[in-house]
C-alpha cells in the first residue's frame, strides 16, 4: 500500500524530533555565540 | 459491420479481450473508462487495475520551517489514511462490478508519475489493451497531475484505447 | 542503511572554493572584484572560502576513499555535500549574480526608463530563493545533495535564536505589543472570515476548516496542523497547500516591491510582511528581500513570525472545538496535550539569547542597537590598512562652516551643543550627540553644516565587532535556510492551487495584504 511508498523522513529536517532539531540549533547558537565572544 | 442474415439486425462485434489495463483514479473520466473497459473484457478475462498515488504528494508532506514533527507525523499519518480511504472505496466499487461480470479483478497502487507507472505497470503484466480516460476538459476542477498519452503511444507495447471525457 | 554515497563532487566543489579563495587572496581576481564592486565582500571571501572549501576536501576525500558504515558518522557526514552545495549556490548568488545584476539594472535604466534590478529587488537573497526554487523543478537537487538540504531548516531556526542577541528590552516589548496587536486582529479575523464564507456557502466543513487555519495562521504549518483535526479530504488539502504556496512565492516578489514604492521603513515594512504575507516561511525571505545588507526589517518580521507559531496552537483548538460542534463522529482534542505538541521549544532559545545579550557580553555598555558612542583618541586617531593615519577630529574648513550655521540655531540646548563641539572639534556626549543628530533632522543648517554634523556623529558612533559578526553570520544562517527553503518548493504542489480554496484564499490573502498595509501605515511609526 501507499504508506511504505511515501518517505517518512521530513525533505527538511534530518532530525528524528523537533525536540532534538531546537538543541541541535540552541547548542549550535551558544557555540557561536562563545566563539563571537572570544575571538571576534 | 457484420449483419445477422435476413434479420436487418446488425451484430455491434465487441471486441473480446482476455487481459486488460486499466488506470484510473476515481474522476468522472476514469469512471468513463472503467465502464468501457468491463464492456470490452471477455467473461472470465482479467482486468488489472492500476491506482497512481501521483507524487505531487511529496511536495504536500507538510514541510514548514516552523512545524515540529508530532504535527508532521500526525499529518503525513493522517494524508496516507486519507488517501488510503479513498482508494479502498474506488477498488472496491471497481472488484464488486468485475466480479459481477465474471472478470478476475486485481490492483496495484504506485506512487509516482502517472505516466511512467502505467508503463511500469503495463511492462509487469503484459496486458492485451489498456484503458485509459481522455484528459479532463479544461475549467473543472481536479488535481494537476495526468497522464501523457502521446508517451504511452510511442513506449506501449499493448494497444491503447482512450474513453472521452463524458459530457 | 548507509546515507554516504560515493560522489566526487563534494572534493570538487571544495577545491572551487579554496581556488576562489586564493585567487582573491593573492589578489589574481582584482580586476573581476573591481568590476562588481565586491571589495567589502573580500575578508568573508577568503574565510567562508577556506572554511567551507577545506571542510569539503576533507569530506569529499574521505567520502571518496573510506567505506562508511552505517551509523551516526555517516549519517551525520553525509549532510556536508548538500550543505557545501547550497554554501556554493549562496556564494555565486552573492559575490557574483548579485552584483552582476546591479550592473545590468543599472546599464538598462536608459533604455527601460527604471533601474529593474533595484525596482525587483534581484539581490542575493530574492536571488538565491529563485535559485532554488529553479534547482529543485529543471534540474532535480542530487541525491548526494539531498541529506544537505534537510538541514535548511536547522539553519533557520539557528538564524532566529541569533537574533534573539540584537534585540533590546524596550524593542522587544513594543515590538512584542504591536506584533500581538496587529497578528490578533489579522489571524483571528481571517479566521472567522473564512469560517463565515464557509458556512454562507455551505461549503463542506473539513475544507472550510483546513482553509482558514492555512490563511489565517501560518500558511501550510497551520493547514497541515489543522487537516486531520477537521478531518481534510486529500483534494482539499491538495487546494489549500497550493493555494498557499503560490500565494506566498507572488507575495514574496511583490511585497518588497510594493514596500519599495511606498517608500516604507525598515519598522512600517516588517511589521507589513509579517502580518500579511500567508506563508510565515517567506516572511524572512520578504524581509530580506526589502532589506538585503542589514537586518533591520527581518527583526521586525521575526517578532510576527514567531508571535504567529504562539498563536497557531489557539487556532487548532479553536477549530477543534468548532468542528467537533458541526460534525459528529468527530475526534474531541486534548487541548492540553495541544499547547504541550506544538511549543516551538526555538522560541525559548531566541529569549535565553536575548537574556544573554542583555547582560552587555556582547557590546559595550550603553550600546543601543549594537552601537554605542566612543570619543577617546584612540578612536578618534587611527590608522589605516597602510599605516597612513586617519584623523576623525574636525577640521578647520568644517569648524568655519558650523560658526557661520551657528546663527540659524534657535533652542538652547542645540546652540550649547554646537557650541561643544566647535570648542572640542568633536562631539563630547551621548547628550550632544542625540541633540544635534534632532538639528540635522529638522534639517535647520544649511546642506554642507548638515553633513559636518554627519560626519562629527560618524566619528564617535560606532557599531560593537561583535554585534557587526552577529549580523553577517545571522544573514548567512537565512541565506542558507531560504535557498535550502527554495529547493522544497515544487511546481507540481503550487500547480494544485484550484477549486474554492484558489477563490477563497485569494480574496482573504488580497484583503489580509491590502488590510495591514492601511493599518500598518496609520498605526506603526518608524520611531521604536
Amino acid at each position: 500500500m501507499a504508506e511504505d511508498k511515501f518517505d517518512r523522513g521530513s525533505a527538511l529536517t534530518i532530525f528524528a524530533s523537533d525536540r532534538h532539531e531546537d538543541s541541535v540549533a540552541l547548542i549550535l547558537a551558544l557555540v557561536i555565540a562563545l566563539l563571537v565572544y572570544l575571538f571576534v | 459491420m457484420p449483419r445477422v442474415r435476413g434479420t436487418g439486425i446488425f451484430l455491434f462485434v465487441m471486441p473480446d479481450f482476455t487481459h486488460i489495463l486499466i488506470a484510473s483514479h476515481g474522476t468522472a473520466g476514469a469512471q468513463a473508462a472503467e465502464q468501457a473497459a468491463l464492456a470490452w473484457c471477455r467473461a472470465g478475462g482479467r482486468l488489472s487495475h492500476l491506482v497512481v498515488v501521483p507524487d505531487l504528494w511529496r511536495g504536500m508532506m507538510g514541510d514548514d520551517w516552523l512545524n515540529n514533527a508530532s504535527t508532521r507525523d500526525t499529518y503525513g499519518k493522517y494524508v496516507e489514511n486519507e488517501l488510503r480511504r479513498e482508494i479502498d472505496v474506488h477498488i472496491g466499487r471497481l472488484r464488486s462490478q468485475a466480479s459481477a461480470a465474471g472478470i478476475a479483478y486485481e490492483f496495484k497502487v504506485m506512487l509516482g508519475k502517472p505516466t511512467e507507472c502505467l508503463l511500469a505497470y503495463s511492462r509487469e503484466v503484459a496486458p492485451a489493451l489498456v484503458v485509459i480516460g481522455a484528459p479532463r476538459p479544461r475549467g473543472l476542477p481536479g488535481l494537476r497531475s495526468r497522464i501523457h498519452p502521446e508517451r504511452l503511444v510511442v513506449a506501449l507495447t499493448a494497444p491503447l484505447l482512450v474513453i472521452p471525457y463524458p459530457r | 542503511m548507509v546515507y554516504t554515497q560515493r560522489t566526487p563532487w563534494t572534493l570538487i566543489m571544495g577545491v572551487i572554493m579554496v581556488a576562489y579563495a586564493y585567487l582573491v587572496q593573492s589578489g589574481a581576481l582584482e580586476v573581476v572584484i573591481k568590476y562588481l564592486g565586491t571589495g567589502r565582500h573580500a575578508g568573508e571571501m577568503l574565510t567562508l572560502g577556506y572554511t567551507f572549501g577545506g571542510i569539503a576536501i576533507l569530506i569529499g576525500l574521505w567520502q571518496l576513499i573510506a567505506k562508511a558504515a552505517e551509523g551516526h558518522v555517516d549519517y551525520y557526514l553525509s549532510t556536508i555535500g548538500g550543505v557545501i552545495f547550497i554554501m556554493l549556490v549562496a556564494f555565486i548568488v552573492k559575490w557574483g549574480l548579485d552584483p552582476q545584476m546591479a550592473q545590468w539594472g543599472r546599464a538598462a535604466q536608459p533604455a527601460l526608463g527604471f533601474n529593474f534590478a533595484s525596482v525587483m529587488n534581484l539581490n542575493y537573497v530574492v536571488m538565491g530563493i529563485v535559485a532554488g526554487i529553479v534547482i529543485v523543478n529543471v534540474f532535480k537537487v542530487p541525491g548526494w545533495a539531498e541529506n544537505g538540504v534537510r538541514l535548511s531548516r536547522l539553519g533557520l531556526k539557528t538564524g532566529v535564536i541569533l537574533l534573539g542577541a540584537l534585540y533590546s528590552f524596550a524593542e522587544l516589548q513594543q515590538l512584542g505589543k504591536l506584533s500581538i496587536v496587529l497578528i490578533g486582529i489579522f489571524v483571528l479575523g481571517s479566521v472567522g472570515l473564512v469560517l463565515w464564507w464557509g458556512s454562507r456557502h455551505n461549503l463542506p466543513n473539513s475544507m472550510t476548516g483546513v482553509l482558514s487555519a492555512g490563511v489565517g495562521v501560518c500558511g501550510v504549518s497551520a493547514a497541515v496542523a489543522a487537516a486531520p483535526v477537521v478531518q481534510a479530504k486529500s483534494t482539499e488539502i491538495a487546494y489549500t497547500i497550493g493555494t498557499i504556496l503560490l500565494f506566498g512565492v507572488i507575495c514574496m516578489f511583490l511585497f518588497p516591491i510594493v514596500g519599495k514604492a511606498l517608500g516604507m521603513g525598515y519598522i512600517t515594512f516588517g511589521a507589513w510582511a509579517g502580518t500579511g504575507i500567508l506563508n510565515s516561511a517567506q516572511v524572512a525571505g520578504a524581509a530580506l528581500a526589502f532589506q538585503p545588507t542589514g537586518i533591520e526589517t527581518l527583526k521586525v518580521a521575526e517578532i510576527f513570525n514567531i508571535t504567529r507559531v504562539l498563536f497557531l496552537p489557539i487556532i487548532v483548538i479553536w477549530l477543534a472545538i468548532w468542528y467537533v460542534k458541526r460534525e459528529v463522529g468527530a475526534q474531541k482534542v486534548d487541548v492540553g496535550q495541544v499547547l504541550v505538541s506544538k511549543f516551538p521549544v526555538f522560541v525559548l532559545g531566541f529569549i535565553l539569547m536575548f537574556l544573554l545579550s542583555s547582560t552587555g557580553i556582547f557590546a559595550p555598555a550603553r550600546h543601543y542597537q549594537g552601537s554605542y558612542f566612543d570619543n577617546s583618541d584612540k578612536v578618534m586617531i587611527r590608522k589605516d590598512r597602510s599605516g597612513k593615519e586617519i584623523n576623525n577630529y574636525l577640521k578647520d574648513p568644517d569648524l568655519e562652516v558650523l560658526k557661520k550655521d551657528a546663527a540659524k540655531i534657535t533652542r538652547d540646548d542645540q546652540k550649547t551643543a554646537l557650541q561643544r563641539l566647535i570648542e572640542n572639534k568633536k562631539l563630547m556626549s551621548i547628550e550632544d550627540d542625540d541633540t544635534l543628530r534632532g538639528v540635522v533632522n529638522a534639517k535647520i543648517l544649511s546642506k554642507e553644516g548638515n553633513a559636518v554634523l554627519t560626519k562629527a556623529h560618524r566619528a564617535v558612533r560606532h557599531t560593537a565587532a561583535k554585534i557587526a559578526m552577529f549580523r553577517d553570520l545571522i544573514a548567512w544562517f537565512f541565506t542558507f535556510g531560504l535557498i535550502g527553503l527554495g529547493m522544497q518548493i515544487t511546481m507540481a504542489s503550487i500547480k494544485q492551487a484550484g477549486g474554492q480554496p484558489l477563490v477563497i484564499g485569494s480574496v482573504v490573502g488580497v484583503i489580509k495584504a491590502v488590510g495591514s498595509l492601511i493599518v500598518v501605515l496609520l498605526l506603526v511609526h518608524e520611531t521604536i
